[in-house]
């Protein structure tokens, strides 16, 4: 959001690099918003799914080129995921658990 | 329906992690301000802190039990655990209400408070405000 600037110091991807093992991970950013961590973490993973509960966020998700290729996003309750049992290898809550 | 935890441990493979990344409010700490999200004014090099957001911890104490269930019920193993400030900035006083209604539900600021900030602000117009929140994060391993 244009005059809105979060953790802009990186705390978070620090904290996340330092202690999850990413390296050529599957993951899924359950309450992804609008795909700011998916894009921070995009470097070091194999491929990543969003899911949000509103399209206006999974449309800024989407609008993200960088993840072109390696993301997924979609409009999904996360109580029901829409992907089958043992899919993944990481499960990532920011803010949202 | 489930919790998102518990559906998330099903489309997680054998050993996959979850990592759980939010404010932590920790019931025993209360209402305690160091524990609680702090206002800043961002003046050049210097950091005014104005204000205490004040808001409901029910929700934070909830999920707090539910991993602790996932735990006890052998769903789930704690890894690493850390903490960290995380921060926000807002350019004008109008964003910060904005977004503080949309993600901080029930955040409000004490109105001697809401004064101050508003003071800060007349004096200089072009700071920055600054929300510190203190943030955990968990790594959990399916079991």
């Amino acid at each position: 959001m244009k005059g809105v600037r979060v953790d802009p110091e990186r705390r978070e991807t620090r904290m996340l690099r330092r202690h999850v093992p990413f390296a050529g991970a599957c993951v899924l950013d359950i309450g992804c918003g609008d795909g700011r961590l998916s894009n921070r973490i995009r470097g070091w993973i194999e491929s990543i799914a969003g899911v949000d509960l509103t399209w206006e966020d999974i449309g800024r998700a989407h609008a993200r080129k960088r993840l072109d290729g390696i993301a997924r996003f979609a409009v999904a309750d996360a109580s029901r995921l829409p992907f089958g049992d043992r899919s993944f290898d990481l499960a990532l809550f920011s803010w949202s658990l | 329906m489930g919790h998102a935890l518990h559906e998330s441990i099903r489309v997680l493979k054998p050993g996959g992690r979850v990592v759980d990344i939010r404010p932590y409010f920790p019931a025993h700490l209360g209402k305690r301000r160091h524990a609680r999200q702090q206002v800043y004014c961002q003046v050049a090099h210097e950091a005014i802190r104005v204000a205490t957001l004040a808001r409901e911890y029910v929700d934070f104490h909830f999920a707090d039990r539910v991993v602790s269930e996932a735990v006890a019920g052998r769903k789930l193993t704690s890894g690493a655990r850390t903490s960290f400030v995380f921060r926000h900035y807002f350019d004008s006083l109008e964003l910060f209400d904005r977004c503080r209604a949309m993600w901080w539900d029930k955040a409000h600021i004490p109105v001697a408070e809401r004064r101050l900030l508003e003071r800060v602000l007349r004096r200089h117009p072009s700071t920055e405000i600054r929300v510190d929140t203190p943030v955990q994060l968990q790594v959990l391993t399916k079991i």
